[in-house]
């Protein structure tokens, strides 16, 4: 009998210390960054070292630095404002939430003024990168990640 | 009716009885001691309840029935998200609408090649100088 209840215990804090964890659900990293062309190519800062290849391959540019970055809880039917800098800010809406990915509406904005507003499906370590203005010599890049 | 085998058997028998003598024991106290000290230890040989085996099917019911419900809670919430089948398509992420505020301003998208990202590229923004501070 003690042993019963011993187990139950066990199994019942192995089940508590699970779901809450995993019903925390995603968050949303957002960064700004800026891409020029350099001769010799800068260091990539550790952060974009995941998306450095693909940021090359998109834009073009060799040396990139990471200007802001933000990270929110992702929670279906909230929304979020992320200000990776003071001149930019996105609101990020989740509209619905699947097994492999959350669907958003996602508005960039410069300083009061909405730039562009979007909907899209955000799977895991999938970005969305977005391509801003141009910035002195080089190119504003947002990059929207779920993790 | 008496069989004719009794009848044979009758004389015989009256015979034995009345010459047959039983001797008596040597020792009557001691066979009686030993007959009741064998009727004591089959009493109390059959006075002892069989003892439970320590594994018997009662005790191992419960937590059968504990495991077999965390094995299906488990498969429930654990299986669905992390192993069950996926297509290609639900580690790529998806642009399904995108709008330009600013006239000037056209927003396209695609995907990015051998990666499930997506690109949102907005083409006539307007140039922010070096001097101007975006950070």
């Amino acid at each position: 009998m003690k042993r019963s209840v011993l187990f139950a215990v066990i199994l019942g804090a192995f089940l508590l210390g699970t779901f809450p964890a995993r019903a925390a659900g995603d968050r949303i990293w957002t960064a700004l960054v800026l891409g020029t062309n350099e001769k010799p190519p800068a260091e990539v800062p550790e952060k974009l070292e995941n998306y450095a290849p693909a940021l090359r391959k998109i834009f073009g540019y060799n040396s990139f630095y990471l200007l802001g970055q933000k990270k929110r809880d992702l929670v279906k039917g909230n929304e979020a404002w992320l200000m990776p800098t003071k001149e930019f800010f996105l609101g990020v809406d989740c509209l619905a939430r699947e097994k492999t990915y959350y669907k958003l509406r996602i508005e960039l904005y410069r300083r009061e003024n909405l730039l562009v507003t979007t909907e899209a499906k955000l799977a895991r370590d999938a970005p969305l990168y977005i391509r801003g203005p141009l910035w002195g010599g080089g190119q504003l890049i947002f990059l929207l990640v779920v993790r | 009716m008496k069989n004719s085998d009794d009848l044979q058997w009758n004389p015989t028998r009256q015979l034995l009885r009345e010459h047959l003598v039983v001797s008596p024991p040597e020792h009557p106290d001691f066979i009686n001691s030993q007959v009741l000290a064998a009727i004591r230890r089959e009493a109390a040989l059959a006075s002892v309840v069989p003892a439970k085996p320590t594994w018997s099917l009662g005790r191992l019911l419960w937590p059968g029935f504990a495991t077999l419900a965390a094995a299906v809670l488990l498969s429930v919430f654990l299986l669905p998200r992390d192993f069950a089948g996926r297509g290609s398509g639900a580690f790529i992420s998806q642009v399904l609408t995108a709008q330009a505020m600013d006239p000037k301003t056209s927003v396209t998208s695609f995907q990015v090649p051998d990666e499930g990202g997506v690109v949102l590229w907005i083409d006539g923004a307007d140039y922010i100088p070096a001097t101007h501070r975006v950070q």
